[in-house]
């Protein structure tokens, strides 16, 4: 068994081994999802609609809070809007409709396409589908066709093809049991129709790192901290790699699936991932190495 | 805000009477519904004491209304969103209601932002008591027991501005005069109220979304 | 709604001697219990679950067959509150589970002293109504019910009644001091998860792992339940133990022993509570101007 090194931005992260199966790492998943741009129609009448990730990590040039009704002072003209508008016809302006974190791209920034997008960014409890969302589900019922699983609790399912994995043919059809885990991309999302979710990643039409989970441990945490960990990183998952090898999936609908060498340390790692929140910067790291350390 | 662990959001509301409120949604749902292109909302009172009477049947009434002037139902077709309110403390006599509905709107608008369910605007509720032809806000119990009328007035606030009227309801005696007067003062007071909403909401968001611990 | 992969992690976990939030196997999640302003009013927090218990007393006409004793009923009503999972207005197997036990623990072990209930004989009593108000679940219901419900009747005050032959009047709270409820005993509810624990290889029960107080999480893997109702004098009220895996029965005379010491907590929690609370309303104390107790009720 070797062990090899990821190496992003030129520091080590994470170790993996070889041998176990491979996961892409939340920087890498990070990185992806800030290149993959979805494409995104601009009509000039009408406000056009954003369709993407259920939150977006941009680099954004304005923020405030806002709350469900409130106006917002910003150019009306070449709008896309992004989650939590409302754009009524019989209204002059969008409204926003929940209350959250607003925040505006720079139209100069040729990596958002130059988008004048505005979406607020909140944290919500329940999880809405949207298009290019790394999720973590649960199997709840096989079909003929594929599966169903469940993303969030009560939550209507969404739907797993059979079909939507690499190198899937009707001969060869990658066997789930009920209550497996996955971790996959949502592919299509839409308000009168079922979820549909997919473990191919659509650059290179390969696992990259989607698939069932096996074995370690999922469990719950807030929306809005998932997406922290996934597009912007964590200081506790840099520290813990440092410390001993894991590996780590992240749901943006608010699932993290973590696995290490044995019990024990999966628990401990969990701990640490749950706790840390109520850390502050400087003591994450003697607060990780305390519990790390514990018998 | 956000006090319970299970729910989607959540909310009490304290003023004469403690409410504490509950959202979650949207749901799947099994019951067959009548309109398959809005979100369907179930709505559950539970009093302090005793099982769930006409009263709170009314209360549930005029609490429907007004969700249905200010929820954007449209966006998550044929889904449920579950509302529960459980009042713990009456704060007035048997026979009133008026402090009830109020803190009981204000509870459910605060746990519908927590949840984010999708709204128009704020809506915020004020109690009013006429005693001896005084009006007085937010009236104790004692208060309630002595007065002529009370009233329960709910207002839609954009803006900090409250914008219409979602609902009025009226016990006693009062003459047309009053009731004018009364809704012109619950106006001024729902925005007392909305101020005192933003406030406790601004510090939920950032809560929710703080981000300091880790950050680059 | 637990996947595979937490399932075993969580059985692996007790393999070892490990829980979810670092608690060791007989180790309960500390109660917090806080008055309201009126007598009766309960709030009762065990790690994640919350609780709300309002006692109410109200004048009725007793049961004919139990013409000398009063009435004492406990509403337990599981809402969407507490967890979405409960339904609203629909009583789940697993709610009923828990009425029953608490209604075991609570009533029918004699802890309300009924016949002081009775105000005229066959023709008034008072009814005494706890109701149970389920704000936020993370397992151990009935533990924390119980406690709930009992430290409620210990704080509860009804108003005193002048009986003049076949009229009753009721007393104003204000005019003359409340009287408290005859409590006759504090049984405590102790829950223990049963777990049964495979060998990997022969998939054998090697052991059945005792651990008290699950979470919701933990529930959903346990294989059985047992729940232990006893007081600080060592009298077992009940043993409940619905189907799931069987247990020999000296590790139950074993668990009651450890019952036990968890009961005298929760007691010396309630009693530390109540004291409290009553030093709060006794500013000034005015309690032993007014008191016209009988030295011999002395608490």
């Amino acid at each position: 068994m070797s062990k090899i090194t990821y190496s992003i931005f030129g520091s080590s992260l994470v170790e993996v081994y070889t041998g176990m199966s491979m996961y892409k790492l939340l920087l890498a998943l990070a990185t992806l999802q800030l290149t993959c741009l979805p494409t995104c129609s601009l009509n000039l009448f009408y406000h056009a609609y954003f369709e993407g990730p259920s939150c977006p990590a941009y680099h954004t040039i304005h923020t405030m809070i806002c709350l469900p009704g409130d106006q917002i002072d910003f150019p009306k003209q070449d709008l896309t809007l992004g989650p939590g508008f409302l754009d009524d016809p019989l209204a002059a302006d969008p409204i926003p409709i929940v209350a959250g974190e607003v925040h505006r791209t720079d139209p100069e920034d040729k990596k958002t396409k130059n988008q004048n997008l505005v979406y607020i960014d909140s944290d919500t409890r329940r999880y809405i589908p949207a298009v290019n969302d790394n999720v973590i589900g649960t199997v709840t019922t096989r079909h003929a066709e594929g599966y169903k699983v469940s993303v969030s609790d009560l939550s209507p399912g969404v739907q797993l093809n059979a079909m939507a994995f690499p190198n899937a043919s009707k001969k060869n059809r990658v066997n789930l049991a009920n209550d497996a885990l996955v971790y996959a991309r949502v592919s299509s999302a839409s308000r009168e129709v079922e979820a549909e979710i997919e473990c191919i990643d659509p650059q290179s039409g390969k696992a990259g790192g989607y698939g069932e989970l096996k074995d370690g441990f999922c469990f719950d945490a807030p929306i809005a901290f998932t997406r922290q960990l996934l597009f912007k990183g964590h200081t506790v998952l840099d520290t813990i790699g440092e410390l001993v090898p894991f590996e780590i999936a992240i749901g943006v609908n608010g699932k993290i699936w973590v696995k290490s060498e044995d019990v024990p340390t999966t628990l401990k790692i969990y701990q640490c991932i749950d706790k840390c929140r109520e850390w502050p910067e400087d003591q994450v790291r003697e607060n990780v190495e305390q519990i790390m350390s514990a018998p | 805000m956000n006090i319970l662990n299970n729910v989607d959001g959540s909310a009490k509301w304290e003023q004469g009477t403690s409410v504490i409120c509950s959202v979650t949604g949207p749901i799947e749902t099994r019951r067959r519904t009548d309109e398959p292109t809005l979100a369907q909302v179930e709505l559950v009172i539970r009093p302090a004491i005793g099982q769930a009477t006409t009263r709170e049947t009314l209360i549930k009434d005029r609490i429907y209304s007004v969700l249905a002037a200010t929820v954007v139902r449209n966006l998550y077709p044929r889904m449920l969103l579950q509302i529960v309110i459980q009042i713990l403390e009456q704060g007035e006599g048997t026979g009133y209601n008026v402090l009830k509905l109020a803190a009981c709107l204000n509870a459910v608008c605060l746990a519908l932002i927590d949840s984010r369910t999708p709204m128009t605007g704020l809506f915020t509720a004020v109690a009013i008591a006429i005693v001896d032809d005084k009006l007085i806000l937010h009236p104790t119990r004692k208060q309630v027991s002595q007065s002529t009328s009370t009233h329960a007035v709910s207002y839609f606030v954009e803006n900090n501005k409250a914008t219409g009227l979602l609902m009025c309801e009226s016990e006693g005696e009062f003459t047309e005069n009053q009731l004018f007067e009364v809704l012109e003062q619950a106006a001024r007071a729902c925005e007392d109220v909305a101020l005192d909403m933003r406030e406790r909401i601004e510090k939920g968001v950032k809560e929710g979304l703080r981000i300091d611990a880790g950050q680059e | 709604m637990i996947s595979i992969n937490d399932r075993k992690f969580l059985t692996e976990a007790l393999k070892v001697s490990k829980r979810l939030d670092g608690r060791s196997m007989e180790e309960q999640r500390p109660m917090e219990v806080t008055f309201g302003s009126q007598f009766g009013h309960v709030e009762l927090t065990m790690g994640k679950t919350k609780v709300v218990v309002r006692i109410s007393a109200e004048i009725t006409k007793p049961n004919e067959r139990r013409p000398f004793e009063g009435i004492f009923v406990v509403h337990t009503d599981i809402g969407s509150m507490a967890s979405p999972i409960f339904e609203n207005n629909h009583q789940s197997e697993q709610e009923i589970m828990i009425s029953q036990v608490v209604e075991k623990a609570v009533r029918r072990s004699g802890a309300l002293d009924l016949e002081s209930l009775c105000i005229v004989a066959g023709k008034k009593c008072w009814e005494i109504r706890a109701d149970v108000h389920y704000l936020d679940f993370d397992g151990g219901l009935v533990d924390a019910t119980c406690a709930a419900v009992m430290a409620g009747l210990y704080h509860f005050k009804k108003p005193d009644v002048d009986v003049d032959g076949g009229a009753v009047t009721v007393c104003d709270m204000e005019e003359r001091h409340p009287v408290a409820l005859s409590v006759l005993h504090l049984p405590v509810s102790v829950t223990y998860g049963l777990f049964e624990l495979k060998n990997d290889e022969t998939n054998e029960v090697e052991k059945v792992e005792c651990v008290l107080d699950c979470t919701a999480i933990e529930r959903q893997v346990q294989n059985a339940e047992i729940t232990i109702t006893i007081n600080k004098n060592r009298d077992i009220c009940q043993i409940s133990k619905p189907s799931g895996v069987s247990i020999e029965g000296y590790r139950i005379v074993e668990l009651c022993e450890k019952a036990f010491q968890e009961a005298l907590k929760v007691t010396e929690m309630i009693d530390k509570a109540l004291k409290e609370d009553e030093e709060m309303r006794n500013k000034g104390n005015w309690k032993a101007l007014l008191s016209a107790e009988n030295d011999r009720y002395e608490k």
